[in-house]
């Protein structure tokens, strides 16, 4: 597969995952008794209703809208600590690199799951939402992305390289941005921004299961007239549990995580190295 | 006016209190073989990074002048005297366009050379680039330039990563002359090579910028490697103070 083909898968799983958000409904509301009993292909709800007959598709809307702002921005913070850990390894700067490094040893060794617990749990309710837990979990991954991307210019040579590249008359600004930056480091600020970006979709999609299952917890990473993706698959779970006729709520559930995983595979191979 | 291309003079550099070179002095003729020895930490790197108007920052030039006679009869050290890192950035700025076009320069690793993330063909086309007069075709000139230093064709397309070191050490030296600089400073191209190689590599380089009449700046502290091209040298004290 060519970098342009993984580039396009990626960008048409993007418009899926994210464009829908923009046309979400407020509330989700069931249809009318006549939309469950047998009427004409284009009467019924697209990708079907649940038990409750609430079109399974606003359900995919809203999910977009819950996930797509701040799994981007998770993906975003990852990647320019990342870049800055990268070219920071490739500086003179050994103080800067000292401090970095011991901030980034304390964040790393911090447990991301109870860190994202305690955050949902401090913060006030009205500030409550996937945002928050998002930008705590970039905040955590990032010590990781920084890590590798400084390796990455380690074995480059750091500022050895740099300095090839000077005698070579670049200048600074060209050495770090095109060749340290887009041609070295951008393979790995590319997957880990990725990685982040599936791992705060999958982080929203269990914690919103865990409040559906414990009706005791309020909703931890959206408001509670909103229904995320792990509806979904909640719904699709009656299937396997109760052979309730909702095979259909669970292909669609395991249809997103799955397109979730083929972007993040996608834009990792088009950010290739080569 | 000197027909040199690059004159150094009484080149002093200090770290705070501590002097790392002294007194160096230093000129490459067309088409001549200049050798730069001494010990390891003598400061031969720092000396050929000066030549090519690149001093550190938290360095200072004592004293010295640095003149391009071939080019023109400017001093370029004279700004930087006596004064700081300001002073240094000055001289890295005003000499960029010199470097990679009118010397251009081997550095002692062939991996720090090259860009392991771009292949040999897509680096060689950068360094064609910064000649004086670009070729027509790009692609003829890498596989010429290839072909000089004894690399087959199908190393344009290869990453470094795909390459054994002698072959890394050729494309190295291959992106330095591929500019057509009229000076070349090789920095000990026989770190990290066998004897074999050293010698292949070295003669190669001579062969190289005798065919191209340019001037080469070997860095270096095997005395048999200097010896056997004839070289001029001039050698670097250790721990001038």
């Amino acid at each position: 597969m060519s970098r342009r083909v993984a580039l396009a898968i990626f960008l048409v799983g993007m418009a899926i995952l994210v464009l829908p958000g923009f046309f979400a409904p407020e509330f989700l509301t069931a249809k009318d008794g006549s939309v469950q009993g047998a009427v004409g292909p284009f009467a019924a709800p697209p990708l079907g209703t649940d038990s409750f007959g609430r079109p399974l598709l606003d359900f995919v809307q809203q999910g977009s809208r819950i996930v797509a702002g701040p799994s981007l921005i998770a993906a975003l913070i990852v990647m320019i600590l990342g870049a800055f850990g990268g070219l920071l390894a490739c500086t003179q700067s050994n103080r800067l690199s000292t401090a970095v490094q011991v901030i980034g040893e304390i964040l790393g060794a911090l447990p991301r799951l109870v860190v994202v617990i305690v955050v949902v749990r401090v913060l006030p309710e009205e500030w409550r939402g996937l945002m928050p837990i998002a930008i705590a979990w970039a905040l955590l991954t990032a010590p990781g992305a920084m890590d590798e991307a400084a390796s990455v210019a380690s074995r480059l040579g750091g500022s050895r390289f740099v300095e090839a590249m000077r005698a070579h008359g670049f200048s600074r600004r060209r050495i770090y941005l095109v060749h340290i930056l887009g041609y070295n480091l951008r393979p790995v600020l590319i997957r880990q921004a990725a990685e982040t970006f599936a791992q705060v979709i999958f982080l929203e999609m269990a914690l919103s299961y865990v409040s559906m299952m414990q009706t005791d917890i309020s909703e931890l990473t959206h408001g509670s007239q909103e229904e995320g993706w792990a509806g979904i698959l909640y719904d699709g779970y009656s299937y396997l549990a109760l052979n309730e006729p909702t095979g259909h709520s669970l292909l669609l559930g395991l249809a997103l995580v799955a397109l979730v995983l083929i972007v993040v595979r996608s834009v990792v191979y088009a950010g290739r190295a080569r | 006016m000197s027909s040199a291309l690059i004159e150094l003079e009484g080149l002093h550099i200090k770290h705070r209190e501590r002097t790392l070179i002294q007194g160096l002095s230093v000129s490459v003729q067309p088409g001549e073989v200049t050798a730069l020895m001494g010990p390891s930490g003598s400061g031969k790197t720092l000396s050929a990074r000066a030549c090519m108007g690149q001093v550190d920052p938290g360095l200072r030039v004592v004293a010295g002048s640095l003149r391009y006679p071939a080019l023109n009869e400017t001093d370029w050290l004279a700004p930087v005297v006596g004064q700081g890192d300001r002073a240094n950035a000055a001289l890295l700025k005003s000499t960029a366009p010199l470097r990679g076009a009118y010397f251009s320069y081997s550095p002692q690793l062939a991996s720090s050379a090259l860009n392991p993330s771009r292949t040999i063909g897509s680096q060689l086309a950068l360094a064609i680039a910064r000649r004086q007069s670009p070729p027509s075709s790009v692609g003829a000139a890498v596989a010429e330039c290839l072909k000089e230093v004894g690399l087959p064709a199908y190393c344009s397309k290869s990453l470094p990563s795909a390459l054994s070191g002698g072959m890394c050490q050729r494309a190295a030296l291959a992106i330095a002359v591929a500019p057509q600089p009229r000076l070349v400073i090789a920095d000990e191209p026989e770190t990290g090579l066998d004897p074999i190689l050293t010698r292949a590599v070295t003669e190669l380089l001579l062969k190289v910028c005798v065919e191209r009449g340019c001037g080469l700046l070997l860095i270096s502290h095997q005395d048999e490697t200097v010896e056997r091209i004839g070289a001029r040298i001039v050698r670097t004290r250790q721990e001038a103070e």
